[in-house]
């Protein structure tokens, strides 16, 4: 039999760890861009850009941050060389990059297309 | 208890406590070999009903201005074939093989709450019924199965037919979500010792990721339909533009749940092509670790592609951009799967077989299917094809490719396992051509019908639309395809009845379900095995011995207790003796009570509803009657040497995480709630509304007083087992609750005039609602702890009902906090709203 792991729902939860932040992202993206518009931030100029489009970014760079963390934690955590840990954690780091692919190909588009119409 | 027993011998101990009754007695039973069996039968009932549905829909259709059926009825044609297929075929027929394969696959003897099958089963039953009663009397849906409003608003659909879908559907998603929560726990808990996470059979994984999909994504689809039923039942304004309601709600409640329901109906069938398909290759499933990240990027993804149902609805383009990329993205994870199958293939030895052909159906149906659907991702492209036969032929390339060609392979591997008899009749070969022909020449033309401009949903083709010969072709070609089905059903038919007997593992699989007696024991296995190396490299043969021999765990019988194992989740290491619930009828009393909500619902008998509740609230306690033990048991042997606790005494109990998975699906479908008011303050036409109710203070700060009160008394009463004082923690929550309830039924006072007014008092009506409700079973739960403890069933050790109680106080705390935020939040918002 392996050995106790201390921590087993913490293990499980960290392999969806990365898509949940891009689930998170992707509402708080469509959120904002909705929010936004409606309150006219888009019409807010600041610099080459609206006040609309700068908090969007900084939204999606904010997530992708995050993700670059969990990348980061996840190739430091100490894990067997085999076992079920080991299986969770090659799962969680390589979804996780597999969510910061998918974030930059879902939500890149906000820096050009219209935010408003 | 017996010590060593001959496998004939504890064969017959063993299905006297775990075999069903005679006659009537089999309405009592629970076992998951028997409610899978049933929901499968009874989906392929349904799917029938749909087939001969599309049947019509086809005659209909075959030449331009058939007066074969007029426009009524074919509205509710084909609102029915779609409902029927997607609700009462795919989802409970994939439901029913996983409860009866997944106990098999796992080394374990049933699922976790094999009384929540049986009444789930009963639910799907019932909800699907009513639907085909009121297709029978003429008064079905008519509003396609997507039901938009304003269409199915009761200005524009003023009968009963609406009604029907929404209640009905609502009474069998009752399945779906307690088939979800049943799978979930049962996958993490129920697992043969030694069964780690990377050791489990692929299949587990692809049901895991479903199942917690479902959690996910039915919630917003009942909440939808609970908000259009409350419109058309008492006329709150949810989607009533003016009265700030807004019909594009309904659209995103909707598709939240539609598009994920898609892969939901996928990922079965592909976890049934990736089990199959390494058997036939003769070697293990290539990238196992790929394929399950490729499953959980799949389930994820797939709840971000909603809106791309809706891009013509008028939606800015940086959304539309969000939405076509994660359309595109999808197909990534998807050819992730198909390449690990094609390596499984290029690797091995492939043994041509029944189950092979239709894997092959599925290759070339699907991926033509997710071809078309990367088309539709396009933005342009789908302005220009939406509500199109171009989307008919996509759906169906992608549901008949997805779900029936994989779920026609499973079937043929696995019957032999339900009948214990192999095929002998040559039928197959011929009902796969047939049905595999018909399709294509059906479903391909309408490729074109529909770039030439044919819309779905016309029950009359036009003589100038120069399309009658292609959908004379469609037409012809269905009935080719109901040829085939006819052939299948014979075939199956002829193999279950005149089969050839095997002994065992007829496909020379590695995983644990042929490591059993065929048809399968009502107790599944006779002793449990102990996995020491991936699940599907097992050698079945030599297993199957000696489990039958009682050389695994739990290879004896005791008190007459139906009896498994649980284990710690990752790793498979024993952790605790399931005692499972016996045969009742409780299951099917309590879905009738349930049935009794819908039918008065349907009767508009509004006030009789709380009656129908409080019947299904006690026939819930009669549940718990037949639960639990009265005294601590200690550890208790369970074989090869390994003592262990039954799940009461046990901290890690399945029951706890059933409970925190229901409060997921939950606080989802509350999520959705929340949602839907921020989305009408965003987008609906009439907001702000003149005016607006301002929440009494003092009944606030009094609710959000019994609010916190409950769960911190509910914590004290756990804690407080052994001091003797649980009992008076647990009235100290009752009173909280009671407290709050008070408070609660003054605001709901308030706001109860406006309701109808506008929906921004309807949302904040219903979210008082929602808050008073939960409030109300927070007081059941303690009264529930109070009875447990007068009746001998809590102690220090066996605390699960206080736990219980305790993670349902937190939720209500938490949900009664977020809504007394929000009904102050959303007016400010409201009152911001001419910002703009």
């Amino acid at each position: 039999m392996n050995r106790p792991v201390p921590h087993p729902t913490r293990h499980l939860l960290m392999i969806v760890a990365g898509f949940a932040l891009w689930a998170l992202a992707f509402v708080l993206l469509y959120g904002t861009q909705a929010t936004g518009c409606k309150a006219g931030w888009h019409l807010v100029e600041m610099g080459p850009a609206n006040l609309l489009r700068l908090v969007l970014a900084l939204l999606f760079l904010l997530h992708l941050g995050a993700m670059l963390a969990l990348v980061r934690y996840l190739r430091r955590q100490v894990v067997p060389m085999a076992g079920p840990v080991r299986f969770l954690n090659r799962v969680a780091l390589f979804s996780a990059w597999a969510a910061i692919a998918s974030t930059l190909f879902t939500f890149v588009w906000l820096f050009w297309l219209s935010p408003c119409q | 208890m017996s010590d060593t027993l001959s496998p004939i011998r504890l064969h017959k101990q063993l299905d006297a406590i775990w075999g069903n009754g005679k006659g009537l007695e089999r309405l009592a039973a629970v076992n998951h070999t028997v409610i899978g069996r049933r929901f499968m039968i009874t989906a392929l009932v349904f799917f029938l009903i749909g087939g001969v549905l599309a049947m019509l829909i086809r005659s209909q259709l075959a030449s331009a201005q058939s007066p074969f059926m007029d426009a009524d009825l074919y509205a509710q044609v084909f609102t029915m074939h779609g409902t029927i297929m997607m609700f009462l075929f795919a989802i409970p027929m994939f439901e029913g093989f996983a409860i009866y394969l997944l106990p098999k696959l796992l080394g374990a003897r049933d699922m976790a709450f094999p009384r929540l099958s049986a009444y789930g089963y009963w639910c799907y039953l019932f909800g699907g019924s009513m639907l085909v009663v009121a297709m029978l009397a003429g008064v079905a849906p008519d509003g396609g199965w997507f039901m938009y409003t304003p269409l199915s608003s009761r200005p524009y659909s003023p009968g009963i037919n609406a009604d029907f879908w929404l209640l009905g559907i609502t009474f069998v998603e009752i399945s779906a979500l307690s088939a979800a929560v049943e799978i979930v726990v049962s996958i993490l808990k129920l697992r043969a010792p030694g069964m780690s996470l990377e050791r489990m059979p692929i299949f587990a994984w692809y049901m895991l990721v479903v199942a917690g999909m479902m959690l996910l994504g039915f919630p917003p689809l009942i909440l939808g339909s609970i908000l259009l039923e409350l419109e058309r039942a008492f006329d709150l304004p949810f989607f009533d533009p003016t009265r700030g309601g807004d019909p594009l709600l309904w659209q995103h409640l909707f598709w939240l749940f539609g598009h994920p329901e898609v892969y939901i109906i996928f990922l079965p069938a592909a976890g049934a092509v990736s089990t199959i398909l390494p058997v036939f290759a003769g070697r293990p499933l290539a990238g196992y670790r790929a394929v399950v990240i490729a499953v959980i990027a799949m389930a994820f993804l797939s709840f971000g592609l909603w809106v791309h149902h809706m891009f013509t609805v008028g939606i800015p383009h940086l959304a539309l951009g969000f939405f076509s990329a994660a359309s595109a993205l999808v197909a990534v994870p998807t050819a992730v799967q198909f390449f690990a199958w094609l390596a499984t293939l290029s690797h091995g030895r492939p043994r041509f077989s029944i189950p092979m052909l239709h894997i092959f159906g599925f290759f070339f149906t699907f991926v033509i299917g997710g071809l078309t659907g990367v088309m539709l991702a396009m933005v342009p492209f789908d302005q220009q094809a939406h509500d199109t036969h171009f989307v008919v032929a996509h759906l169906h390339y992608v549901l008949v490719g997805g779900f029936l060609f994989p779920m026609l392979a499973a079937t043929y591997y696995w019957l032999p396992h339900l009948t214990g008899r192999m095929a002998v009749f040559p039928l197959a070969k011929p009902a796969f051509w047939l049905f595999f022909i018909g399709f294509n020449l059906s479903f391909l033309p309408m490729h074109l019908t529909g770039l030439r401009g044919m819309p779905r949903r016309v029950h009359s083709v036009l003589p100038e639309w120069g399309l009658e010969t292609l959908n004379l072709i469609s037409s012809g070609a269905a009935f080719i395809m109901t040829m085939g089905v006819a052939l299948y059903l014979i075939d199956f038919f002829l193999l279950a009845r005149f089969g050839r007997i095997f002994r065992r593992n007829p496909w020379r699989a590695g995983t644990l379900e042929w490591a059993m007696a065929t048809p399968a024991p009502s107790y599944a296995f006779a002793s449990l095995p102990a996995v020491t190396e991936r699940a599907d490299r097992l050698d079945a043969d030599r297993l199957g011995g000696e489990l039958a021999a009682g050389r695994g765990y739990l290879g004896f019988t005791r008190h007459g207790w139906m009896e498994t194992l649980g284990v710690e989740m990752l790793t498979g290491r024993p952790q605790q003796l399931i005692l499972l619930p016996r045969q009742t009828y409780l299951p099917l009393w309590t879905a009738l009570a349930t049935g009794l909500f819908f039918v008065l619902m349907l009767a508009k008998l509004y006030w009789f509803t709380p009656l129908a509740l409080l019947l299904v609230l006690a026939l819930f306690m009669g549940w718990a009657r037949q639960t639990g033990l009265r005294e601590d048991k200690g550890l208790l042997p369970v074989g090869r040497g390994i003592d262990l606790p039954p799940h009461g005494e046990c901290e890690a109990a399945p029951s706890p995480m059933a409970m925190a998975l229901t409060l997921t699906a939950n606080a989802t479908l509350y999520g959705s709630l929340l949602f839907g008011g921020l989305f009408l303050w965003v987008s609906a036409p009439g907001w702000p509304p003149p005016g607006t109710p301002q929440p009494m203070m003092a009944a606030v700060g009094i609710a959000l007083l019994g609010l916190v009160i409950a769960p911190l008394a509910g914590a004290q009463a756990v804690t407080g087992i052994e001091s003797g004082k649980a009992g008076r923690w647990l009235w100290l929550v009752a009173g909280a609750q009671g407290l709050a309830l008070v408070a609660l039924a003054m605001l709901l006072a308030q706001w109860a005039p406006d309701r109808t007014g506008h929906a921004l008092a309807a949302i904040c009506f219903i979210i008082l609602c929602y808050v008073t409700l939960h409030c109300l079973m927070g007081l059941v739960f303690a009264l529930y702890g109070r009875w447990r403890i007068a009746t001998g069933h809590v102690s220090a050790r066996r605390n699960l009902d206080l736990r219980l109680g305790l993670q349902w106080q937190c939720y209500t705390a938490g949900a009664g906090l977020l809504g007394l935020t929000f009904i102050h939040a959303l007016p400010w918002l409201a009152s911001l709203g001419g910002m703009a």
